[in-house]
């Protein structure tokens, strides 16, 4: 029964508050209650008014009504500090499964007011708070990431008791932002598929001309650069250039086929172990997934292109 | 003061006598020119690159070279290299193709990367270094170079990260129906490149430049600019956001385009006529998206006029 | 994984307990000089393991510290003499709580406690100072408070201008909702009676009067009451203000019979009934005197004081201990008819007192033939002997001291000269009595009212002449200015020696007396506007400035205040906002839009106005002129958009 009626709640509020990159607060997502503070402060209200019954005190009357009064003028006052606030997501880590990663978010504008401490709760990450100063602030929510795959920024609380603690404003805010885990790395044989078609021209690709390494001295030809003749037999009057190669290995392909013998998550760690093994060799390579080619390239960019490749694996876009 | 307006008007008249149909690549061509950039034509073998880029050079009265970029072609084919010669038995500079106004860099992608990088960093440097002395290379200098769609096999694609190095990226596309049929017909197109006359001279051209910084930026348009810059920096959708550098291209490349439209203050709509061409080899979409249909998104959702 | 910490139990910031220390002096302060020394020793204690904590030392206060401070705390109360419960030792105790209780302020729990306990503590400190200085303290406290409330909840942002500027917002917003919770809440009787209300000292006339013992009240110039006449005022010797008699004379002191001791026993009286002549209508607001007397023109024939008791001897008493200023209303007349009474103990004299005046007044009656003559010669005895009014007589002890003063001393104030007289009247067999209460008064011109101070304390007689009580005043004959002037005056022009050093002092300076006279009339309008509020008095201040108000009248007023009071703050908290007027060009644009459908939001207004005319060729010339100046306004920033072009956009747009 109290399990129908979260869900039933939960999708009420899913649908009064609908998934987005941005958005801006406003009455129908601000709910706002006294504090247990500010009841105490009715309590301390009526015991000022009973001093104003029992010692017939005017000015007592007044004092209590006027605390009275101040609860309700925070209501405004705290609705004051999360009312027209815009949040807009801003990125999301790409991380290995296992970590925590960082969401962040941007909160207020710039030429906004002053909003005051502003907290974003959540039990994956307990309690952020943050000051809203009249500029656009980043906000840093970070969140293990259990396993592989997308893991979108849940739902969370984000409330405010600013400025008197008498009432608590909040709002539940669903933004659209997700973060990737990418599987964690776990050596495996790959099956060498030995096809024919990948093996051609190895030479060709193997050796090539380049300036990496000194390989034979051969005669020159108009257009070779000054500094690779090879003086020694210019001085015997030939002219010989030293030419230098580059030992260029085979474009490394890191292949989902390769393991057949594994389930999904297993290749997909395996790949991911190729994956550090190549960086940490400082050496090109493509990743081929089912319905995806990443070709051969190097740099931080591409890493991250192949990591979020296997991250993305299988997950519904 | 030469009549920028004007002087794009005889540019497209004439080009559309080689080049039928494609008067808004020829000016994008133009703008770019105008910004002191390079071109990136992206097109299949056939459609009219070489065309293009020869009567650019014919009608801005450029020097014209062209290289045509093999997988055995080397970086001293393309810059140049210190000869032996044997009769003074010294050593004297020959000048390679890339020492003109205008070069064409004919697939560049077929080159090998150490070839296209020569290219690459003379374009950037504006000067060439062969063993270790600096050479200035012609002031103005461009570069138009043509590059097969990717999918196509044996080629070395150019690195992303080298991309933005060209102002623009241009493609011509299939000519339309209309002007296709007179192409067959024979009425278009049958003009010879040496019958094209210079609409101006190299000093209009520097001139001319100088007129792109006089261009006014209203605080409005800014604003879109921003506006738009700050959408292609948006995560989900890209992975690789529009860049500072990108940015200021951007925004000269509206300024160009203003002034060929005769005025001299920018509107949204040049923004939005020069967006796709300088934005979409800058960027990289998430998740394998195409830049293109990202970057029209991009257009489309946002607001001209206010958040 | 962070713990989430319940925000009433995390810890404050060094600076909010630093605030909250202030704002502790801050509510203690006013309280210093009416509280026991020994109160001040706590709160060293606390204030120096506050310091402590602040200095490093961030725990609460080791349990030998509390025992100590409470220790301390009860020694005191039992030393000072406060172990019976009075209000007095019950604030003391509240005060010691809230001392000790910050001896633990570490979490916000703790600090809210503080503030909530300091509200509370404003709420009596209220109960002793009612007056507008005392207001505007507790203002003060409260706003103190406020700020230390808001720098609970500020945390680690907090900041002194900012928690100023907020909380004074906060207390300006709820302004009105208090007033109105202050003007329409009913006011209630009280639920229980509350024991020993005594806040300070009793003040005004005693239930017994020596001879010379109302001359400590002479230099008292704080107000008594507050007259306000509707109509005309009482010629000023008439300004006899009648509060208790005293008929018990045992030789050398008078004793009321209704005492404030003996409440349980006051009979229930009536008032004399109304005679001929003018009937004077009045309020009276009477300060807090700690006592039960309330004061009448001679002779009230008509009153209207709630919680009171009309007593027979022309006059009401209020049944509770007046602590509070209260307002009552009466009616009196110079004319009256008394009610007769058994008269023996108006005539009681105890033996053998006084005897050589007892004789010389026998003589006295001997010479005329009837009562009146009598009394009539004594006064005239008065005024053509050498007998003196002073503020500074000699003593005159023992049960021969009116024989004494009569005869020799001849120095003496209104005690004396009352005693003597009603002495004289009972040892003929004319039923006599002292009257206690005030005599004179200022009338305040601004405020409309008199003003009546302690020193106006006056003693009189009545005597029973001819079925009637008849007053006597032989002050009247010594002193003929103390009764026709006000005393400042009078003291002025005569024996100003005689008086205390600072009444001779102020009472000289015009400026301070017009000043003195322009803050009693701010304190009078204080207590009748605020103090003594009544809800019905209000209703027809209203009626009577605005005529018959009906339900919906008051409700649709209500209504009012509370929509305006709603967009005020609505306004104020960002719900609502004004519509921005949209400038042109932009405005035309929006005109254009609302009548040919929506720009996307990647077009253009040239693509909107291309796509319109498309749509509506007929106006394709007209929409590419409005295309041409608004993209001019909106981007050439060398184009100036005067007024001009705007009213030629305008009417383009308009038009079609």
């Amino acid at each position: 029964m109290i399990k129908s009626l979260t869900a039933l709640k939960d999708r009420w509020i899913e649908r009064r508050l609908p998934v987005r990159r941005s958005l801006r607060l406003n009455q129908s997502r601000i709910f706002i209650v006294p504090t247990w503070q500010g009841l105490a402060l009715l309590l301390v209200a009526a015991l000022v008014l009973l001093l104003a019954i029992n010692f017939e005190s005017a000015l007592n009357y007044a004092l209590g009504f006027w605390l009275v009064a101040m609860l309700w003028a925070a209501v405004h006052f705290t609705y004051r500090s999360l009312s027209g606030l815009k949040l807009e997501v801003r990125k999301a880590d790409l991380v290995e499964a296992g970590l925590e990663a960082d969401y962040s978010l941007i909160l207020g504008e710039d030429d906004d007011r002053y909003r005051g401490p502003i907290e974003l709760i959540h039990p994956d990450w307990g309690l952020v708070s943050v000051e809203l100063n009249r500029r656009a602030t980043t906000v840093v929510l970070s969140r293990l990431l259990a396993r592989r795959g997308a893991h979108p920024l849940p739902r969370f609380r984000l409330e405010s008791r600013y400025p008197f603690g008498l009432v608590v404003a909040w709002s539940h805010i669903q933004l659209d932002l997700t973060a990737w885990a990418y599987p964690v790395a776990r050596e495996s044989e790959p099956t060498p598929t030995g096809s024919a078609g990948d093996d051609e021209g190895l030479d060709d690709q193997f050796v090539q001309s380049g300036s990496e390494d000194f390989h034979a001295l051969r005669s020159y030809q108009p257009g070779d650069a000054l500094h690779r003749i090879h003086w020694p037999s210019f001085a015997r009057d030939q002219m010989m250039v030293k030419s230098f190669v580059d030992y260029q290995g085979r474009d490394e392909w890191l292949d989902w086929q390769a393991f057949p013998q594994l389930p999904d998550e297993d290749r997909l760690s395996a790949l991911a172990w190729q994956i550090d093994q190549c960086i940490a060799a400082d050496t090109p390579f493509g990743l081929r997934l089912p319905g995806l080619e990443l070709p051969p390239d190097k740099g931080s960019l591409h890493y991250e292109s192949c990591r979020r490749a296997l991250a993305e694996y299988g997950e519904p876009s | 003061m030469p009549d920028i307006a004007s002087v794009t008007q005889q540019l497209l008249d004439q080009s559309r006598t080689i080049i039928a149909g494609k008067d808004e690549v020829v000016r994008l061509a133009w703008v770019a020119i105008l910004c002191d950039g390079h071109i990136l034509l992206e097109d299949l073998p056939g459609v009219g690159k070489t065309s293009l880029a020869q009567s650019l050079a014919r009608l801005l009265s450029l020097d014209f070279q062209r290289v045509q970029f093999t997988s055995d072609l080397l970086p001293a084919d393309v810059l140049g290299a210190q000869m032996f010669n044997r009769e003074l038995s010294q050593f004297e500079f020959h000048a390679g193709p890339v020492f003109t106004q205008l070069l064409l860099a004919d697939e560049l992608n077929r080159a090998t990367p150490k070839a296209q990088s020569a290219l690459l960093e003379a374009m950037e440097e504006r000067q060439v270094s062969i063993d270790g002395i600096s050479r200035p290379l012609p002031d103005p200098f461009y570069v138009i170079a043509t590059q097969n769609p990717r999918s196509q096999s044996g080629t070395y694609p150019l690195p992303e990260s080298q991309l933005d190095r060209f102002f623009v990226r241009l493609s011509l596309g299939y000519p339309d129906t209309e002007s296709e049929k007179g192409l067959l017909r024979g009425t278009l197109g049958r003009t010879l490149m040496s019958e094209l006359q210079p609409v101006l001279s190299p000093e209009s051209l520097v001139r001319c430049k100088a007129e792109v910084h006089q261009v006014k930026v209203s605080e409005a348009v800014l604003d879109y600019v921003m506006r738009l810059v700050h959408r292609t920096r948006d995560a989900d959708l890209f992975r690789l956001g529009l860049s500072p550098r990108g940015a200021l291209a951007l925004m000269m490349a509206s300024r160009a385009m203003a002034l060929t439209q005769g005025r001299h203050y920018v509107m949204p709509d040049d923004v939005q006529a020069v967006f796709s061409s300088v934005t979409e080899h800058r960027v990289q979409g998430q998740r394998q998206l195409d830049p293109k249909v990202l970057v029209q998104q991009v257009l489309d959702d946002v607001d001209v006029l206010a958040a | 994984m962070t713990s989430m910490i319940k925000p009433m139990r995390r810890a404050m910031p060094l600076k909010v307990l630093w605030a909250l220390m202030a704002v502790q002096w801050v509510l203690v302060l006013p309280f210093l000089r009416y509280l026991p020394f020994w109160l001040g020793l706590v709160l060293v204690l606390v204030m120096a393991w506050r310091w402590r904590v602040m200095h490093g030392e961030l725990r609460a206060a080791p349990f030998w510290l509390t025992l100590t401070a409470i220790a301390v705390g009860v020694a005191g109360l039992f030393f000072s003499g406060l172990t019976r419960y009075t209000l007095d030792s019950a604030v003391s105790l509240c005060v010691l709580g809230y001392l000790l209780k910050s001896l633990e302020v570490l979490r916000r729990r703790d600090g809210v406690f503080q503030v909530y306990l300091g509200y509370f503590l404003i709420g009596v400190y209220l109960l002793y100072h009612y007056d507008p200085l005392g207001a505007l303290i507790s203002l003060m406290m409260v706003l103190a408070n406020t700020l230390a409330l808001f720098a609970i909840f500020a945390d680690r942002s907090f900041d002194w201008r900012r928690g100023m500027r907020q909380s004074a917002g906060l207390m300006a917003a709820a302004i009105p909702i208090m007033i109105v919770g202050f003007l329409f809440f009913p006011r209630i009787p009280p639920l229980w009676s509350i024991p020993n209300d005594e806040r300070g000292a009793q003040t005004g006339m005693t239930d017994e009067v020596t001879p010379g013992s109302v001359s400590s009240l002479a230099m008292d110039r704080s107000p008594a009451f507050r007259v306000a006449f509707e109509g005309d005022l009482p010629p000023r010797h008439q300004w006899y203000w009648r509060g208790s008699t005293l008929d018990q004379f045992n030789g050398t002191s008078w004793r009321a019979s209704y005492r404030q001791d003996n409440r349980s026993q006051w009979p229930n009286g009536r008032l004399p009934e109304a005679g001929e002549g003018e009937r004077y209508h009045y309020s009276v607001i009477i300060q807090a005197s700690q006592q039960h007397w309330l004061y009448f023109l001679d002779w009230p024939v008509r009153i209207d004081a709630d919680d009171s008791r009309i007593l027979p001897d022309g006059r009401a008493a209020a049944r509770n201990t007046l602590s509070q200023t209260r307002r009552y209303q009466a009616q009196s007349q110079s004319d009256v008819r008394w009610a007769s009474e058994p008269m023996q103990r108006y005539l009681d004299l105890p033996e053998g007192t006084n005897v050589r005046l007892a004789e010389w007044a026998g003589q006295q009656r001997e010479a005329v033939d009837s009562d009146r003559a009598f009394m009539d010669r004594l006064m005239q005895h008065i005024r053509s002997e050498p007998f003196f009014y002073t503020l500074r007589p000699p003593l005159y002890p023992g049960n021969q001291g009116l024989s004494e003063f009569w005869f020799e001393g001849r120095r003496g104030f209104c005690t004396h000269y009352a005693s003597a007289m009603a002495f004289m009247a009972r040892s003929v067999g004319i039923p006599a009595r002292l009257v206690g209460g005030y005599l004179g008064g200022v009338y305040n011109q601004g405020g409309e009212y008199i003003q009546v101070r302690q020193m106006e304390a006056h003693v009189w007689v009545e005597v029973w002449l001819d079925d009637q009580w008849v007053r006597y005043d032989p002050t009247a004959a010594v002193a003929p200015g103390r009764i026709e002037s006000n005393l400042d005056e009078w003291q002025d022009a005569s024996n100003l020696n005689e008086l205390p050093f600072v009444t001779r002092f102020t009472g000289g300076m015009p400026l301070y007396q017009s000043l003195s006279l322009w803050w009693d009339s701010v304190e009078y309008q204080w207590q009748t506007l605020v103090l003594n509020y009544q809800q019905d008095s209000a209703l027809s201040a209203l009626e009577y400035r605005f005529g018959k108000i009906n339900w919906w009248q008051a409700g649709l007023a209500m209504g009012g205040l509370m929509a305006v009071l709603g967009l005020t703050m609505a306004f104020m908290t960002g719900v609502l906002r004004l519509p921005v007027r949209v400038k042109e060009p932009w405005a035309s644009l929006h005109h254009l839009e609302k009548r040919f459908g929506k720009r996307t939001p990647g077009e253009t207004v040239s693509d909107y106005l291309e796509r319109l005319s498309k749509a509506y060729p007929e106006h394709r010339d007209l929409l590419r002129q409005i295309t041409a100046i608004i993209n001019e306004a909106a981007y050439n920033p060398e184009q100036s958009f005067d007024k001009a072009a705007r009213e030629n956009l305008r009417s383009l747009v308009r038009n079609p």
